[in-house]
């Protein structure tokens, strides 16, 4: 009676088992990859089981920890400082653009959102930054710049404050005469956490693939993040041999293997408990007004 | 009720009406009343002002013969030579195309993606199957730019295991996909949907859980099998948000991912890899021709800017769905 439906029920089961498996083998294959001796990955290219098992790259990173120890700590520094500003900024801006009857909210909605169409471009924001900033080479190169462009956590967050949080609430706390500070610190932020959470999250993922502003804002090397290091081993055969001691073999292709697997093993790992945070922040997000 | 809402106290807002006669007299109220949620915003509203909206002002750089040893007020004034520069140049027209070419794949392709893989989610029946198959999907979104031009470098490198792939197919050798510049864009677009298409579904997933159920209880008893019921309650029920982010997308065709694209392409596949954001950064960061770039990065926000206008005007006109 309803084959129409049986077909497509059948059809999806084998769509979706073969995406399941899609998004899967490239990580598999990474792996593999990184645990592959490398004369033999040089010459036969990368299986998905190691041809002939290694652990070498992985000992290289080891023995050159310096030059990965170092980036992968500016990318932890630059995460948790990113972490931190960023909710200490979207939290309140949030929360004030979702108080209703509050004069002019209209309007500077307007200006956040307008800032999600339209910006002053690469160039621009370039040389503010490196001009007027001076963040050329700093650390703040790789936290300041990412800072504004994310209209849609605001967004998320006025959403959140607006339909998650009855209104009652502020209105009560405010007969009983507390300020606008506290009412914030005490009320709305503790109750804020789920979000907070969602958004510590976004905001953290969002720092530790950054690379573009390494890219554009770093010449000195030193101050690479994990995704720097990883672009310039990627480009350079001659970058890994600054880390290593004379005469040491380099592993060049594999050791790039291995330290994407590190630099993608934090979101690895802590991705099946944020998972859910995240699937929250967007349905949050998508909320009309 | 109507009383009771009276008796409260106005919890913010303007304290007396009377228009414009009363606005100084309003403000000062609102002002004194307010005084708290606007101090908590101030920083942050400063802060927007100086990184978002100075760099537009700054964008009066694409009229001038800019240097930064002059800067923006003593360099001088030039009009739309920077603009016309651009226009009569070989890039303008490739540039255009190259990105359309790569929007629109991305537009047939990526678009429709997601909204398939949320219908057959919704399909199934087993809970553990569906949240394996979620968990899973999403996963490659969280994985970096450099990470990822990696892997499609490891697949499609002579020899990698989709190059390899192909040849079973086509016959011929196996060659490095990226070096040809039709093949770059298919990789380009394809992993692209490899990236998105599960993240790109939670939106979808979360517009068909909030369809009514009784919609589909009447469905049953009108006779409507579940093939009916998906054509005539799941499709119209989720259209809404269909309508809204195909906006979102038409309005971003021209801002494809210019940073994978660096990590990508190379001067040999220029003619149809290199895109408006590549050609920016290549003229403005690295060889510091800042009057010019911005010039071409503002072409590129205007007409960005026009066709989210038109895209939400023509939803708003012919459907009851629109951004703004």
């Amino acid at each position: 009676m309803d084959r129409n439906h049986r077909v497509f029920r059948g059809f999806s089961n084998a769509v979706l088992a073969l995406v399941s498996l899609a998004a899967l083998l490239p990580f598999w294959l990474l792996i593999s990859a990184s645990l592959t001796e490398e004369t033999t990955a040089v010459k036969q290219g990368f299986r998905f089981l190691p041809q002939v098992f290694s652990t070498e790259a992985y000992r290289f990173m080891a023995s050159s920890w310096v030059l990965f120890g170092r980036a992968y700590l500016i990318s932890i520094i630059v995460t948790t400082l990113g972490i931190a500003i960023g909710i200490a900024v979207t939290l309140p801006l949030g929360y004030v653009i979702a108080r209703e009857g509050l004069p002019g909210r209209k309007v500077l909605t307007f200006l956040i959102i307008f800032t999600m169409m339209f910006n002053g471009g690469l160039v621009a924001t370039y040389l503010m930054y490196t001009v007027t900033f001076h963040i050329k080479d700093t650390l703040w190169a790789l936290i300041v710049p990412n800072m504004v462009t994310n209209a849609f956590f605001v967004i998320m967050i006025k959403n959140y404050f607006q339909y998650s949080i009855p209104k009652e609430l502020f209105e009560a706390t405010r007969i009983d005469g507390a300020s606008e500070f506290a009412m914030f610190t005490r009320i709305a932020a503790p109750l804020a956490k789920p979000i907070a959470a969602t958004l510590a999250l976004m905001t953290g993922v969002s720092y530790w693939n950054d690379w573009m502003n390494g890219l554009y804002y770093l010449d000195n090397q030193k101050l690479y993040g994990i995704q720097n290091l990883l672009n310039a081993i990627a480009t350079s055969t001659r970058y890994l041999a600054q880390g290593a001691g004379v005469g040491v073999r380099l592993p060049t292709e594999t050791v790039r293997m291995a330290a994407a697997v590190i630099a993608v093993l934090p979101i690895m790992i802590a991705y099946p408990f944020f998972q859910e945070y995240f699937v929250r922040g967007i349905t949050m997000g998508g909320v009309k007004e | 009720m109507r009383m009771k809402t009276e008796k409260r106290p106005a919890p913010i807002g303007y304290a007396n009406a009377g228009g414009l006669r009363n606005l100084p007299r309003n403000l000062a109220v609102d002002l004194r009343r307010n005084a708290g949620l606007y101090l908590i915003m101030l920083p942050i509203l400063l802060w927007f002002l100086v990184f978002c909206y100075a760099p537009m002002f700054g964008l009066g750089m694409a009229f001038e013969r800019f240097t930064p040893g002059k800067g923006f007020f003593a360099s001088p004034w030039v009009g739309l030579q920077n603009f016309r520069n651009f226009f009569e140049s070989i890039y303008f027209l490739r540039l255009i195309r190259n990105t359309l070419v790569l929007g629109l794949l991305d537009l047939a392709i990526g678009f429709p993606a997601p909204i398939l893989l949320a219908l057959m989610l919704n399909e199934l029946r087993s809970k553990a199957f569906k949240r394996t198959v979620q968990t899973i999907s999403y996963l490659p979104y969280f994985i970096s730019t450099v990470i990822l031009c990696g892997l499609i470098v490891l697949f499609v490198q002579s020899g990698g295991a989709i190059s390899n792939l192909l040849v079973g197919f086509t016959g011929g050798k196996s060659v490095n996909l990226l070096g040809n510049g039709d093949s770059f864009r298919l990789v380009f677009v394809l992993s692209g949907v490899w990236q998105f298409v599960g993240y790109g579904s939670i939106i979808f997933m979360a517009a068909l859980s909030a369809i009514d159920h009784e919609q589909y209880e009447a469905a049953v008893i009108d006779g409507a099998g579940r093939w009916k019921q998906l054509l005539h309650v799941t499709l119209p029920g989720i259209m809404p948000t269909v309508i809204v982010l195909l906006i979102l997308k038409m309005s971003s065709l021209l801002s494809v991912a210019s940073d994978k694209i660096l990590l990508l392409y190379s001067p040999a596949i220029y003619e149809k890899a290199d895109v408006i954001g590549t050609y920016v950064y290549r003229v403005g960061i690295i060889n510091m021709d800042y009057g010019y770039s911005a010039a071409v990065g503002l072409f590129n926000s205007v007409v960005a800017t026009i066709l989210l206008l038109s895209s939400n005007a023509i939803s708003r006109r012919f459907s009851e769905s629109s951004l703004f």
